[in-house]
């Protein structure tokens, strides 16, 4: 049980800090507030976050709400924010001309020859702890 | 990789979000501050029940005070003394804590230490960044190192081996802290 509080822990600490990151990272004039952004990217930057905002406390009453089966929610929450965060993997591969960098000084890591930007670190971390939140509570139920 | 953070939160001047940019990785950066963040994770599992929450409370807390006087400039000699104090002490918990012992003790330590953290990141807040947005992200970068802390210290409860491995880990830490003492010795010296 203890266990399962420790996973629900982790993927409400994923969700709420994913938002206000996510938020506070777009909100202003590198992103949503951009005068050389076409309005409509900014339009779709708003709709993102304002969707990621909501569906963040439809996920966290999901994950606590009294249930019979808490697994589910588990699973649905772990599913969400995969959902959300791998996108960050692959979509400079999936669709040309896109940039995870807003702007082309931004600092990037380089490992071996891979370059990593800010918000790909991000993105891993988030998914890291998706992965062991999951896991714990799969390792929960196991024993239950 | 963490050798080659600072470049990147030191760098990243651009824009409003590069204070929660640099805030964030402030605390991955340095060491003392790595391996003592994991290290509350870890005890605050070992303790069990309501510790896993309030021992890493406790800290971020506590380093939010002690950010408040770093970011005013107030003066706290030997910080960094305590910094290095609070891995070894820290590596000391990961050693002896266990359930049924009094949380008291490791979670006034625990605050106290947070305090000083909290102080160094806020004394070396770049320039040019936003205090809030710098905060916010040492606190999410903290509270994911607890967590990390956590999850080291649930998956080491599942085998024998691994709670033994663990309490090796933390007299590991505990050598660390001597060493990152030793320097601060040297630098104030």
């Amino acid at each position: 049980m203890r266990r399962n509080k420790l996973c629900k822990f982790i993927l409400s600490f994923v969700l709420v800090v994913g938002a206000i990151v996510s938020t506070a990272v777009d909100w202003n004039t590198t992103h949503l507030f951009n005068p050389a952004w076409h309005p409509h990217a900014r339009f779709h930057d708003a709709l993102f976050l304002l969707f990621l905002d909501a569906t963040t406390l439809v996920m966290l009453w999901l994950l606590w709400r009294r249930s019979t089966e808490p697994a589910v929610a588990i699973k649905a929450v772990a599913l969400y924010s995969a959902a959300v965060w791998t996108p960050f993997l692959y979509i400079e591969a999936l669709i040309p001309g896109t940039s995870l960098l807003a702007s082309a000084d931004v600092p990037v890591l380089r490992v071996a020859g891979m370059v990593l930007a800010p918000n790909l670190i991000i993105a891993i971390v988030m998914i890291v702890l998706t992965i062991a939140g999951y896991w714990l509570a799969r390792d929960a139920s196991a024993d239950a | 990789m963490v050798l080659l953070l600072p470049a990147l939160a030191e760098a990243h001047t651009g824009g409003s979000d590069t204070g929660l940019m640099a805030g964030l990785m402030h605390p991955v950066f340095g060491p003392d501050h790595l391996l003592a963040m994991i290290s509350v994770g870890v005890v605050s599992v070992q303790l069990g029940g309501d510790n896993i929450w309030r021992i890493p409370l406790a800290f971020v807390g506590a380093m939010m005070v002690g950010a408040v006087l770093g970011l005013q400039q107030v003066a706290l000699p030997y910080a960094e003394l305590g910094i290095a104090a609070s891995v070894l002490v820290l590596g000391m918990g990961i050693v002896i804590a266990h359930r049924g012992m009094s949380p008291w003790p490791i979670t006034a330590h625990v605050a106290f230490f947070g305090a000083l953290h909290g102080y160094a990141h806020g004394a070396e807040i770049p320039r040019s960044v936003s205090p809030a947005l710098y905060t916010l992200g040492f606190v999410i970068s903290t509270s994911v190192l607890h967590i990390f802390g956590m999850i080291i210290g649930e998956v080491a409860t599942m085998q024998g081996w691994l709670s033994k491995g663990l309490r090796f880990t933390g007299a590991a830490v505990t050598a660390s802290g001597v060493a990152f003492l030793l320097q601060s010795f040297s630098g104030t010296a």
